[in-house]
């Protein structure tokens, strides 16, 4: 089936993930209409011909993969991910791959990652506070153990303790289950050296 | 014609003209409905992005014609605003083409008509 070019052009048009094509000294020559709406909040005065001022304010380091990688063909920083917020207030984020086309020709794709981010901040909100409430029982044991409270101790220890699991196995159920090797320890806990005397 | 871009009463003017004399409008004008269905899309804005008017009237302003405005900086501000009048420098991608153009978002709560006009930067 042959492809027109205004079909082709509409492919791109529509295409929800943003699109550039640039030259090696990141002029811009091709754009899609999801790249201008998703680097909208950063361009300021730019008129996205030049893709150079985008990426200082927006990924030096996938610029400096760029230099890094010149002579390279195909994906640049390849397995690394290059995200990069577009405006704190409304919380609005990308992800930026580049791929060297051809020597002289790089293509540069522009994904929204608002969903993500979000996730992952509320993910980190999440921890913080399992944490902080862990931190504040352990915290009120010590007290309770120092005033001679020791069964008040033992209680706060196993609600922070019961706490822990439950943020730990709602994590492992969101991941899809508990699969061998997905959480490692750092460290190993310390064992009881000896039994503690009643 | 003799509406400017910057007019104080542009809305008004535009509400004013029927949708078939939106082209003689000398700027680009898209006027759209409540639920974003383009209802009218002037020649000037017609010629300068290269689309026939047949392929834009009644699609979604901001999934189907203008997608590169489908955000908070211009889609955004027809739902949040009920008096809106706001001009903006912005960047369209006509034929894949990096355009730079000054927008003006036009809106007020009650109308059935909005408008996004657009003049080359």
């Amino acid at each position: 089936m042959a492809v027109s070019y205004s079909d082709l052009l509409q492919f791109f048009y529509q295409c929800p993930v943003g699109l550039v094509e640039t030259d090696e000294a990141a002029h811009v020559t091709l754009v899609n209409p999801a790249a201008a709406r998703l680097l909208a909040p950063v361009l300021g005065n730019d008129d996205l011909s030049d893709l150079l001022p985008v990426l200082e304010r927006l990924s030096p380091e996938l610029l400096s993969a760029l230099t890094r990688e010149r002579t390279a063909l195909g994906p640049i920083g390849a397995g690394r991910r290059f995200t990069a917020c577009t405006n704190a207030e409304q919380a609005t984020w990308v992800e930026l791959l580049a791929v060297r086309v051809e020597p002289g020709r790089l293509m540069f794709v522009v994904l929204d990652a608002d969903r993500e981010q979000e996730l992952v901040r509320r993910e980190r909100v999440r921890a913080l506070e399992v944490n902080d409430q862990i931190v504040q029982s352990l915290v009120a044991a010590e007290t309770a153990f120092g005033l001679g409270r020791p069964d008040r101790a033992a209680e706060l220890v196993s609600s922070a303790s019961a706490a822990g699991r439950r943020w730990i196995g709602e994590q492992l159920a969101q991941a899809g289950g508990a699969a061998a090797g997905v959480v490692r320890r750092r460290d190993a806990a310390e064992p009881v050296a000896e039994a503690v005397e009643p | 014609m003799d509406l400017e871009f910057d007019a104080p009463d542009l809305r008004e003017r535009l509400d004013a003209l029927s949708l078939p004399d939106l082209d003689a409008v000398p700027f680009g004008v898209i006027a759209f409905d409540l639920d974003n269905r383009v209802v009218g899309y002037n020649r000037y804005e017609s010629d300068r992005a290269g689309i026939a008017p047949e392929r834009v009237l009644q699609r979604d302003l901001f999934i189907d014609v203008a997608p590169c405005t489908n955000n908070y900086l211009v889609a955004q501000r027809y739902t949040d605003e009920p008096h809106l009048d706001e001009q903006l420098d912005y960047v369209f991608t006509f034929r894949m083409s990096p355009t730079p153009v000054r927008l003006r978002l036009l809106g007020e709560a009650g109308a059935p008509r909005r408008y996004m006009a657009i003049r080359p930067r």
